[in-house]
Parts: C-alpha cells; sequence; structure tokens
C-alpha cells in the first residue's frame, strides 16, 4: 500500500435491511434502497463501492485493490481521497455499514 | 361504434342543480368523480369550466365527493364550506366563496392519495405532435403560468398538477382538469388570451387569489389518449432573462422527480423502475425566461 492509499482496516458491507436497486445515467447512478425507501444520486466512485459490496463484504484496503484496477494510471492517486469521500458518504446515507 | 355522450353543456340549469344534489358523475380523464353539493360556487364552476366534459354513464364510481356547508354556528355569520371524500373531511372548513377552489384541491389530494394504479408526480404535462413535455418545478417558478399559455398556443393539456404514469407501459395519461391560476399569472393569461374562459375568482384563499382556467375543447375530447414522454423540462421565470434553455443531469431530474412524487415510496421497487424508463426516454433542461411569447418560440422549435 503507498502513502497515497488509505490505510483503515474496516470492513465494509451493504446496509442489510431490503436491497440496493440502481439506475445509470451517463456517468451517473441512482440508488434506491428498497429497505429505507430512499433515492439518492452517487458519484461513479460510491456506485462501483456499492457493486463491490454488493458481491461481499470488504475492508477498505480491498476495495481500493479492485478500484485501482478500473482506473487509469493518471487518476490514481485521486483514488484513495475519493474512495474516503464514497464511504463516508454512503455510511451516512446508511446505504453501508461497519461489519 | 360512437358512444352517445351527455356533456355538461348538455345539461340544463335545472337538471344539473338536480344532479349535483344527487351526485353528478364527472368524468375527467381515467377518473369518475361522483360529486355532490348544493354551493351556487360549486355549479357555476362545473357549468362554465366543465362545460365539455362528459357526464358518466360508468357504474363505478373512483371518488365520492362532496362540498356542503358544515353544521356549526358559524355558518350564521361568517358561511363555510367542507370539501368531504367517502363523507370524511381532509381539510379545514374554508369562506364559502372558495367552494369551487376547494372542490379543486380535494379532487387532486383524491388523486394524489389514491390513484396508485399511476406512478403520479407533481408535474404539467402537455402534448405536441405526439410527445409530451413534462414540466415540475417549485412553487412560483412559473409552472402553471407556462402551461396556460402553451395549451392556449396548440399544446393538447394532459394536466397541470399531477403527471399520471402507466406502471405498464411507461406513457403519460391526461386528466384534462382545468388549470389552477394564482395571482399576477390569472391577469397575465387574461392580458395574452383575450377569450380564455376563467371561472370565477376566489380571494384570499392560502394561496392568495386563485381562478380556473378552462381546459381547450380538444384536451376534453382527447381525455383518454395517452402519449410517450419528450421532454422533462424545469421551467423558472426570471425576470429580464432571455429564454435558455440548459441540459439538465438525467440522475439530478430523476431524484427531484422521486422526491416531487405522490407515491413513489409506496410503489417501491415498481416506482423506480418506472421512473427510470421515463427519465431514461427524455430529454431533460432546466428553462429559464421572463417572456411568454419568447418561451412559446423555444418551446415551438423543440415540438417541431
Amino acid at each position: 500500500m503507498t502513502a497515497a492509499e488509505p490505510h483503515t482496516q474496516t470492513t465494509w458491507c451493504v446496509a442489510p435491511a431490503g436491497s440496493l436497486l440502481t439506475a445509470e445515467f451517463d456517468d451517473q447512478t441512482v440508488i434506491y434502497h428498497t429497505g429505507a425507501g430512499h433515492t439518492h444520486w452517487v458519484s461513479p466512485v460510491a456506485a462501483e463501492v456499492l457493486h463491490q459490496l454488493s458481491l461481499n463484504p470488504q475492508n477498505t484496503s480491498a476495495l481500493y485493490t479492485a478500484l485501482s484496477e478500473l482506473v487509469s494510471q493518471e487518476d490514481l492517486p485521486l483514488l484513495a481521497d475519493s474512495l474516503q469521500e464514497a464511504l463516508e458518504h454512503l455510511k451516512k446515507l446508511t446505504l453501508i455499514e461497519p461489519t | 361504434m360512437i358512444r352517445d355522450v351527455t356533456r355538461i353543456r348538455d345539461l340544463s340549469d335545472q337538471e344539473l342543480t338536480h344532479r349535483l344534489a344527487q351526485g353528478l358523475d364527472l368524468e375527467t380523464g381515467p377518473f369518475v368523480f361522483h360529486i355532490q353539493s348544493r354551493e351556487s360556487a360549486v355549479f357555476n364552476g362545473i357549468r362554465r369550466i366543465y362545460a365539455d366534459f362528459p357526464v358518466s354513464t360508468e357504474a363505478v364510481r373512483d371518488f365520492h365527493v362532496r362540498v356542503r356547508r358544515p353544521t356549526n354556528l358559524r355558518r350564521w355569520y361568517h358561511p363555510q364550506v367542507v370539501f368531504e371524500h367517502d363523507r370524511q373531511s381532509p381539510f379545514k372548513p374554508l369562506p364559502a366563496n372558495h367552494a369551487f377552489a376547494s372542490l379543486e384541491w380535494g379532487m387532486n389530494w383524491c388523486i394524489a392519495g389514491y390513484a396508485h394504479q399511476y406512478l403520479t408526480l407533481h408535474a404539467a404535462v402537455l402534448e405536441r405532435n405526439g410527445r409530451a413535455v413534462m414540466l415540475p418545478g417549485e412553487p412560483g417558478a412559473g409552472k402553471s403560468t407556462l402551461t396556460a399559455a402553451l395549451s392556449l398556443s396548440g399544446w393538447r393539456l394532459l394536466t397541470d398538477e399531477t403527471a399520471l404514469v402507466d406502471l405498464d407501459t411507461g406513457e403519460l395519461w391526461p386528466m384534462a382538469r382545468p388549470i389552477n391560476l394564482k395571482n399576477n399569472s390569472i391577469d397575465i393569461i387574461q392580458a395574452f388570451a383575450h377569450d380564455a374562459v376563467f371561472g370565477d375568482k376566489a380571494f384570499d384563499t392560502h394561496k392568495g387569489t386563485v381562478a380556473h382556467l378552462k381546459p381547450s375543447q380538444e384536451t376534453v375530447l382527447r381525455m383518454h389518449e395517452p402519449c410517450r414522454i419528450g421532454w422533462v423540462i424545469f421551467p423558472r421565470w426570471q425576470a429580464d432573462s432571455p429564454a435558455r434553455l440548459t441540459r439538465r443531469p438525467r440522475a439530478d431530474t430523476f431524484v427531484f422527480a422521486a422526491e416531487n412524487s405522490f407515491n413513489y415510496s409506496i410503489l417501491g421497487e415498481t416506482g423506480f423502475r418506472t421512473l427510470e424508463g421515463l427519465i431514461r426516454a427524455a430529454d431533460c433542461y432546466d428553462f429559464q425566461y421572463s417572456h411568454l411569447d419568447e418561451a412559446l418560440s423555444t418551446f415551438e422549435s423543440l415540438s417541431a
């Protein structure tokens, strides 16, 4: 892990009550949480985090590794901050939670 | 087969009074309202604004509504009316001269609260050349004024208040109800179209002065014709602004529409997928304008 990567080992999972439905428009994603009945517009990074966590719970490092394969070398230095921001946003929306 | 239809204009004053006392079955798009009232303001509003509407002969009515005087002593000093749906009063009594406005608000309330066979969105909808434009917007954004002007300029009105989205086909269904104009908008539209037919003004309502604009005959005759979405446009009146359309992200449009739906949450996944289909099929814009003529030209080019 480089200095730019997130250091936390927190393991995240999608909120257990209900499921998540997604609709993608261009590079934007709308998420509907069937449990809460809420609709949110999330960033592409947050949408990918939700996709990864819907496969299985993962810690921040694993998420970083998975997402780093999807971004260009040019954008890689921005990933750690974007990932942290996405995790905080998704947690605030109660779409994900620490296990 | 040609349907033999009796319209409100076919009824004599005596017949209309009698039907309103017993219950008038009024067809407005996919809904049949059973309306009871002895109020003269209701009689006048129905007579003038709903003249072209059919009297339903269907055995099933969707909503039973009534506008009547409450039975309290206040009626002797300050006559009031109360709107009822299924004999329940969802609102506080209003001054008697607000009776027709009260009926209109009550009818909207019924549709917003119960018409879950559709996805219902708070927006106006009009159609031109087979494609619908949906106009959501915050109160005061100029939505009803623009809707009225478009409806008087060749656009077919589907609704001024509640968009009805078909859950199976994604098409928009008309209601063909009158347009509720408020305050300055009434004068603007009266100046815009001198032959526009309005109901009596209701003064000092919780929305200020309101008056209802009669929908065109074509709007009423085609009130069972749904159509496909073409555009979602958020109008905003802005002093001295040239008419300007700017692209709006679909995701943002989706979230706004969901938050301004009456039953999106009730419908759950069906609501989400229906709204997704609607937004995906639409071009979405913000629209700023200050002059109606310029606004109409912009919409004209859009629909060409």
